[in-house]
């Protein structure tokens, strides 16, 4: 096979490959390096390298595959890459910032270990907003990283390296998190399928916080086969995140289930806030569901800005708690944009911000006995606009800046106040060629129903062929 | 809107230098969210816990 032909497949048609053979585990990690590499210079998605220790991993890998015994798990041989916000056993992540953990991890985060468990080869740690606080994917320590699918647009944040790496073609699926949208606008501004999973599926121990009321781990990739793969792998019960209760479940059955009948709320009044072309997309995109059995109900989405309020509370005060040690010590080495983001966090008084926490039951049920009774699930925009460019959005942009960067938040932080489960898919690709996407949320735990619609929407539109960027781009 | 600063004052008491230019940005912030938090008040019985939200996740976990 080609390099080219190894970069457009799924984690799960590589490991059946390796599986069967027709590579060995090294090859296939040779491979995934050189790509990354080549492409490394224009997207600056990988903020640091473990070539050495992956190749020794896939040579041992291959040795075990040689064995009578040998049992190939879902994810043997795979080589993959996540943002930089794990923990792994004694090493320090860069968490995208200048500030670091001052002593490396004593064990591996619990994501990062599964993955393992199953198999799968880390080869390089991926770009990330500073901290994960920022939308756009700027980061001003280490270099901005590059939109395959033009580099000089924005990637989208804070997952801005996993989005790249997987549009590109580097990695079949990387994981990244979201707290107010960073793993819906970078899928969504790289072409690609990310999910959100419900509040406290995935364990986030050893996971880097930002605000741990919303923080969630999940995956981005080009084959929504593969987020269901992914969910399988990572969902359920974990005795180091208290909040990770969730029984453990298969979620590639959901790939298997149609879609006919399920009943798609949607709110006409949001597509009077984003652009013309953004919203022939999402009708085009909405066609395709409907085609594949859905059908739309027209419903009325609650106030997004007074929602975005309530997740503003958890999430700044949250965040500057957990920087308050070093925004007292070591203000100068956080980024302007950053720092004026915690800043805001001191100023929220301790009582409003637990009026937020204890208003959120309330809030979820008014959604469950609203839209969610009308609807299964709901379809929303990510973003009101095409992306935009990293100039746009790049400091001194003044209130026009503000104005972009508000834009990309509008449809997701919202939602995460809810903590219900939101599939982000990816459009057709806009007037100016670049990619773009909607939402799907559901209720709690229904991450199947959102993949069988996800599953129904690519079986229709097919999945993203990569963005492949040579040294020469 | 909220005295500018006396917000500055607040994080100043928590070790948290505001310069001055932030100050009015930090302050609308502020109002802007105090405000939202204080329209919540007639919702929220004195029942409302801070763990409702994952009581309720957990309520739908095996529908």
């Amino acid at each position: 096979m080609t390099s080219s032909s190894l970069a457009a497949l799924s984690a799960r048609a590589l490991a059946a490959l390796i599986r069967e053979g027709g590579i060995s585990v090294l090859e296939a990690t040779e491979d995934a390096i050189a790509r990354a590499q080549a492409a490394n210079p224009t997207l600056n998605a990988v903020l640091s390298w473990e070539t050495d220790e992956a190749l020794a991993s896939a040579a041992e890998a291959d040795n075990r595959r040689r064995s009578a015994k040998f049992q190939a798990d879902a994810l043997f041989g795979v080589p993959l890459a996540h943002k930089d916000m794990f923990d792994r056993t004694g090493l320090i992540a860069s968490w995208g910032a200048k500030i670091r953990a001052s002593v490396p991890a004593a064990g591996d985060a619990t994501v990062i270990a599964r993955l393992k468990n199953a198999g799968a080869i880390h080869f390089a740690s991926l770009a990330m907003a500073e901290f994960a606080f920022g939308i756009t994917g700027h980061n001003y320590h280490v270099g901005h990283c590059r939109n395959p699918h033009n580099p000089a647009h924005i990637t989208g944040g804070s997952s801005s390296g996993p989005a790249a790496a997987v549009a590109a073609g580097l990695v079949p699926f990387a994981l990244g998190s979201d707290t107010g949208g960073s793993i819906r606008v970078p899928s969504a501004c790289c072409g690609i399928s990310g999910i959100r999973p419900t509040w406290g599926l995935i364990s986030r121990a050893g996971a880097m916080p930002l605000a741990p009321s919303l923080d969630t781990i999940g995956p981005l990739a080009r084959d929504v086969g593969d987020l269901a793969l992914v969910l399988s792998l990572l969902a359920g019960a974990d005795s180091a995140d208290a909040t990770a209760k969730a029984p453990p479940a298969d979620y590639l059955d959901a790939l298997k289930t149609s879609p006919k009948g399920v009943r798609i709320g949607v709110d006409r009044a949001l597509f009077d806030r984003v652009t013309p072309d953004i919203a022939r997309m999402l009708e085009d995109a909405l066609g395709v569901l409907k085609d594949a059995g859905a059908v739309e109900v027209p419903i009325t989405i609650p106030d997004l800005r007074e929602l975005d309020r309530y997740a503003q509370l958890l999430q700044f005060g949250e965040a500057s708690a957990f920087h308050a040690k070093w925004m007292r010590e070591r203000p100068q080495d956080y980024s302007d944009q950053v720092r004026a983001r915690l800043q805001d966090g001191f100023a929220i008084p301790a009582v409003d911000y637990i009026q937020g926490l204890r208003a959120r039951p309330l809030i979820v049920q008014d959604w469950l006995k609203g839209p969610f009774d009308q609807a299964d699930v709901l379809f929303l925009p990510v973003m009101n606009r095409s992306i935009p460019t990293l100039n746009e959005t790049d400091v001194g942009g003044g209130k026009e800046m503000t104005k972009v960067i508000g834009g990309l938040l509008h449809f997701t932080r919202p939602l995460s106040y809810l903590g219900l489960p939101v599939l982000a898919l990816p459009t057709a690709k806009d007037s100016q060629g670049l990619p773009n996407g909607f939402q799907l949320m559901g209720r709690p735990y229904a991450e199947p129903t959102l993949l069988s619609l996800g599953s129904a929407y690519q079986t229709s539109v097919g999945v993203p062929k990569p963005q492949i960027v040579s040294k020469e781009a | 809107m909220l005295d500018p600063k006396i917000i500055a004052g607040t994080l100043e008491r928590q070790g948290i230098s505001l310069p001055p230019d932030r100050q009015d940005q930090v302050a609308a912030a502020a109002d802007r969210l105090t405000t939202t938090s204080h329209a919540l008040d007639e919702r929220l019985s004195l029942s409302a816990d801070i763990y409702g939200f994952q009581t309720l996740l957990r309520q739908w976990e095996r529908r």
